[in-house]
């Protein structure tokens, strides 16, 4: 009988030990960044907006310093993070906006931990396989055009100018964002 | 014959090596200008050495870019080598383009050599007979809703401010260019706001950071 009483008690302390480290283990789980890549026949209009999301792992804080380092059309980029939220797992999820390149674009995503380490995930690269059409200007129409022919042009220019004016609001929300938080304009400070 | 056969084979192992090294290697640099330059030089960069290449062809993307395209010989590629260009103004001043890392045996993407993306396929059907009218209208209303957008944007760059964006664009280092007009295209009027607005998001959140 006493003999089953020790062996209980080592289990007993065994199973305390282990709920005493498993704990501190869990918190020291290496932060991993998830990305489920944009496919470039999933990319959007040259300019239209394009959200990308990183995912993390290993921590449950939604207010990392986390960035994406973005090369859009071969010109590099920093983008900040527009916000974080929980995912239906309760990772962290930090959303990037930025908008479609004409041709490619690369990125990932760093985040710099409190010790000053920077954790990275891998390079991420889109590439369009030909250059989309960004002017009305270059649909080329027929010179006698029939009936067909017109409606087509109706219909890729009703198309395109969808996208256009897509980027035209876009625009003046980011002039708006730029002068009424970023670079204030004294004509509107009123 | 036998032996001539097998002295031919035997050059064509013997060469293939050389023919291969010489292939030429197309680059492409992005270069930041204000103005049009005069001569473009390609710079390829291997541990110790620079080798220029002069004429380098300027290139105009339709990304608004200009790029300076070059060769090189892909056996002057070593696993450590990167590129450059250098482009010059009629002044006598000069800019550097961007650092692109090479690799052998990988191309690099050449965005100039991309391909125009075909017109979308339209599949005109009996119904779209009838509502030519109304796509007439459709496009109508989207023209005018395009032209209210530029009269917004326009208005919101009144007043000098469209010289402030500039201003701070060039400090910080992004593309420069005339003024942000409502006549830019579209495309490249909303990738340039949003650069310059990551940027100074970018900028204020580091100070912020810095200050405390």
């Amino acid at each position: 009988m006493g003999k089953i009483k020790s062996i209980s008690s080592i289990f007993g302390l065994f199973a305390f030990a282990s709920l005493l480290f498993v704990a501190p283990v869990k918190a020291q789980q290496q932060i991993q960044i998830l990305h489920r890549p944009i496919g470039a026949e999933n990319l959007p209009h040259p300019g239209n907006p394009i959200s990308l999301l990183a995912t993390l792992t290993g921590t449950g804080s939604v207010n990392l310093d986390v960035r994406a380092l973005v090369v859009s059309d071969g010109r590099f980029v920093e983008v900040p993070f527009k916000k974080s939220f929980l995912d239906e797992y309760d990772r962290p999820v930090y959303q990037f906006d930025f908008v479609a390149p004409l041709t490619d674009m690369s990125y990932r995503f760093i985040l710099k931990t409190s010790g000053d380490k920077i954790i990275s995930s891998p390079r991420y690269e889109i590439r369009r396989k030909c250059v989309p059409k960004i002017s009305l200007a270059s649909f080329a129409a027929p010179k006698n055009p029939t009936e067909e022919e017109r409606i087509k042009k109706l219909v890729r220019e009703a198309t395109f100018l969808e996208k256009d004016i897509r980027n035209y609001e876009a625009a003046v929300k980011l002039i708006e964002e730029l002068q009424t938080i970023i670079i204030p304009n004294k004509k509107t400070e009123k | 014959m036998k032996t001539v056969l097998g002295l031919l084979l035997f050059l064509t192992f013997l060469f293939a090596p050389l023919r291969l090294a010489a292939e030429p290697y197309s680059i492409e640099v992005n270069i930041p200008v204000d103005r049009e330059p005069q001569v473009a030089i390609g710079l390829l960069m291997n541990e110790k050495t620079t080798i220029q290449k002069p004429n380098a062809k300027i290139v105009h993307t339709r990304s608004g870019m200009t790029t300076a395209v070059f060769t090189v010989d892909s056996s002057e590629i070593t696993p450590l080598s990167s590129a450059s260009a250098m482009v010059i103004y009629d002044d006598g001043s000069f800019a550097f383009g961007d650092i692109r890392k090479l690799s052998p045996g990988k191309p690099v993407f050449m965005r100039a050599n991309l391909p125009d993306c075909p017109a979308p396929e339209v599949k005109v059907d009996a119904t779209l007979y009838g509502q030519r009218a109304l796509l007439e209208q459709l496009v109508k209303i989207r023209r005018e809703r395009i032209a209210f957008a530029k009269r917004k944007i326009a208005e919101l760059l009144a007043n000098g401010y469209d010289r402030k964006l500039l201003k701070a664009e060039v400090s910080f280092g992004l593309l420069r260019k005339p003024v942000i007009s409502p006549e830019d295209n579209s495309v490249e009027l909303v990738d340039r706001l949003s650069r310059l607005l990551a940027a100074t998001k970018t900028y204020k959140e580091r100070r912020a950071i810095s200050t405390k």
